[in-house]
């Protein structure tokens, strides 16, 4: 996601795009939550299916939109837990090899714009 | 002071949510009409108020009431623009499904609390001073307690992280890529004493933050002051500024408290 921004002494007042660029890494995170829930649950061809329906992967579906370039007809997105993101209780306790933990959480459907 | 403190906390936060509203517009990524989903099971005329309220279009109008009534926070001593604001500070973490920014929403919502509680009770004789009724001391005494709480587990909840204890978390969060660190602080902390250091300081300090109040108010003062700076580093370096305003309006409360516990 290019939600990046950069912030200094000039947003010590006002940050609205940084704190917008947050509020939209949290809710990749609740989406996260939302999907180890449903996978805690239910089986794994249901809980595919209730994915769908929650209301975080429609406000990320909602976001992905955000990030496209105006010719685009169809989208998919996946949500991938880079290795400096991973929670410490998904990583081995004391490894200090970074190499080749990366995840891919979900890869969506594909959505018409 | 609080209320000039939390003036400017609130007021900033109804700002950057105004300059962002596309973003919670009936095609932004916050649109009411997916998150309502999330309130089906209340009951209908629940519902239906919440619609009113927090609607992609309606919602502008709360935010511009909850800068209005931020405004007048310091000029009007009356109980109903703290509760006022209380409520529609909860109603944007409905509107957000928990929180905007974390923390720092619980924070603001915790100092609008404390002063709501405050400001039921008879004002004081002298005007503007803290030291009257129970009202006020329990107040300040809530906003002070959910203040020391606040960075007790903090530093409660690092000291148990090892990857905390082994210096290895506080240059990973500065790598994080939502928070943009500037390059020159994430080469500050890049080597292993450097970043060790740092983050046994911060867990020190957050961790022995409980004896402020006990230091007397001029003690206290400089611990607040450390916080104070603690916070301006995260509000630079992170862009955690919300966090910053919201703290420093629970701070006065703290002085207070210190007083009363050591004078």
């Amino acid at each position: 996601m290019s939600s990046k921004v950069s912030h200094g002494p000039d947003t010590l007042f006002v940050n609205a795009r940084g704190n917008l660029a947050l509020a939209h890494h949290a809710l990749l995170e609740r989406l996260l939550s939302d999907v180890a829930d449903l996978d805690e649950r239910l089986e794994t061809s249901l809980a595919a299916a209730a994915v769908e329906q929650l209301v975080s992967y429609r406000l990320v579906t909602r976001l992905a939109k955000t990030q496209l370039p105006a010719e685009a007809v169809r989208f998919q997105f996946k949500l991938t837990l880079p290795p400096d993101t991973l929670p410490a209780d998904m990583l081995p306790a004391d490894s200090e090899d970074e190499g080749e933990r990366s995840e891919d959480v979900l890869i969506s459907k594909l959505h018409e714009t | 002071m609080i209320a000039a403190l939390l003036m400017l906390s609130i007021s900033l936060q109804s700002i950057e949510l105004l300059l962002t509203r596309r973003d919670f517009g009936a095609a932004g990524v916050f649109s009411w009409r997916v998150i309502r989903d999330d309130v089906a099971a209340l009951p209908g005329p629940l519902r239906a108020l919440l619609d009113g309220l927090l609607g992609d279009s309606s919602f502008v109008v709360l935010l511009l009431l909850q800068l209005g009534l931020s405004l007048l926070l310091p000029w009007c001593t009356h109980m109903l623009v703290p509760l006022g604001l209380l409520l529609s500070g909860l109603l944007v973490c409905i509107r957000f499904r928990g929180t905007y920014n974390g923390g720092s929403d619980a924070m603001t919502l915790v100092v609008v609390l404390g002063l709501w509680v405050a400001r039921l009770g008879p004002p004081s004789a002298d005007g503007d001073s803290l030291a009257g009724s129970p009202w006020q001391r329990a107040g300040l005494g809530y906003i002070a307690a959910q203040l020391v709480l606040s960075y007790l587990l903090a530093g409660v909840a690092k000291l148990r992280e090892p990857r905390w204890r082994r210096g290895q978390a506080l240059p990973r969060l500065l790598r994080a890529h939502q928070y943009a660190v500037p390059g020159s602080l994430q080469r500050a902390l890049a080597t292993r004493p450097r970043a060790l250091a740092a983050s046994w300081l911060v867990m020190l300090f957050e961790c022995a933050f409980p004896c402020a109040p006990w230091l007397g108010p001029e003690g206290c003062a400089v611990v607040l002051a450390c916080g104070a700076i603690f916070h301006l580093v995260n509000a630079v370096g992170l862009g955690l500024n919300r966090f910053l305003w919201a703290w420093l309006a629970a701070y006065p409360a703290l002085l207070f408290w210190s007083g009363q516990l050591t004078g």
